[in-house]
């Protein structure tokens, strides 16, 4: 996989513009969304290898995302984030099938060795 | 074994404390389910390597090794096995741990038995669908290579 992509969600436009500069300095084809509702979006005219979505956002929060995508974009594997981590929602996520759960403050590298090893298998992509 | 005894979803408990490996067998087994028991890690990887469990109730504080450390290993021995951790101390990080772990589910003790009753259910239905897939990629493989053809024709 040469250029793997990724759709970052989040309401906060410092943490959007960190990951976006990050990714893209690793190679990958990144897009941005500061909402659920915007995600979905650009989820129906881009391919996007994983979900990294805030957990607290206005109106879609990040779990209703995962619904959403679970049900419309099945496959694609969703990384929560949150700066508000909690036995509850870590719960609910591991029960919605989320694949992982990171908290912030979170250290940018650790947070990319998290999200690349969703990325799907070479031998995934060709079956 | 009846054929009814053998399509019971089978499930094993692993829990050091008698009281409630007792209490969850009996409110299992009256649901239908075939029921097993353990009481450390030891006798859980033993009883996972010679039976093919669905579900697996497993306390994540056992005497000789925790439950989430044996959790790779059983999920390597049986990889459609749907494992539920319990556990009375739960953290944020503890249920990270299952989830990057393959658990499909976290139950924090004490829990109302409607709730385990859910969780069960859910695993049994995951698990089924981990055999299924299993069971077609196989088959898949096998019409791949002519292994049935061959095993046809050796008849």
């Amino acid at each position: 996989m040469e250029h793997p992509s990724i759709l970052v969600v989040d309401d906060e436009l410092l943490i959007r513009d960190l990951l976006y500069d990050f990714f893209q300095d690793q190679g990958w084809d990144i897009a941005v969304a500061e909402s659920g509702e915007q995600a979905l979006e650009i989820l129906e005219e881009k391919k996007v290898d994983v979900l990294l979505t805030d957990l607290r956002m206005p109106a879609m929060d990040g779990m209703a995302l995962t619904g959403q995508v679970r049900k419309s974009f099945p496959g694609i594997p969703v990384v929560i984030m949150t700066g508000y981590p909690s036995v509850e929602s870590a719960v609910s996520a591991l029960r919605n099938k989320v694949a992982d759960y990171i908290t912030k403050p979170f250290n940018v590298n650790e947070l990319y060795k998290r999200v690349e090893s969703h990325l799907p298998r070479e031998d995934e992509e060709t079956a | 074994m009846s054929t009814a005894d053998a399509m019971r979803p089978r499930v094993l408990i692993t829990d050091d404390e008698p009281d409630i490996r007792n209490d969850l067998s009996d409110y299992l087994s009256h649901l239908g389910y075939d029921v097993s028991v353990a009481d450390d890690a030891g006798s859980t990887l033993s009883q996972v390597t010679e039976t093919a469990f669905g579900v697996l109730l497993l306390d994540d504080m056992l005497p000789d090794e925790s439950g989430l450390e044996i959790l790779p290993e059983l999920l390597d021995i049986r990889p459609s096995l749907s494992v539920i951790v319990m556990t009375g101390c739960p953290t944020v990080k503890s249920v990270i741990k299952a989830m990057r772990r393959g658990a499909c589910d976290f139950v924090v003790k004490p829990f109302e038995l409607d709730e385990l009753k859910t969780a069960v259910h859910r695993a049994v239905q995951r698990n089924r669908r981990l055999v299924d897939e299993a069971f077609r990629n196989c088959k898949d493989t096998t019409r791949d290579s002519g292994a049935v053809t061959n095993l046809i024709s050796q008849d």
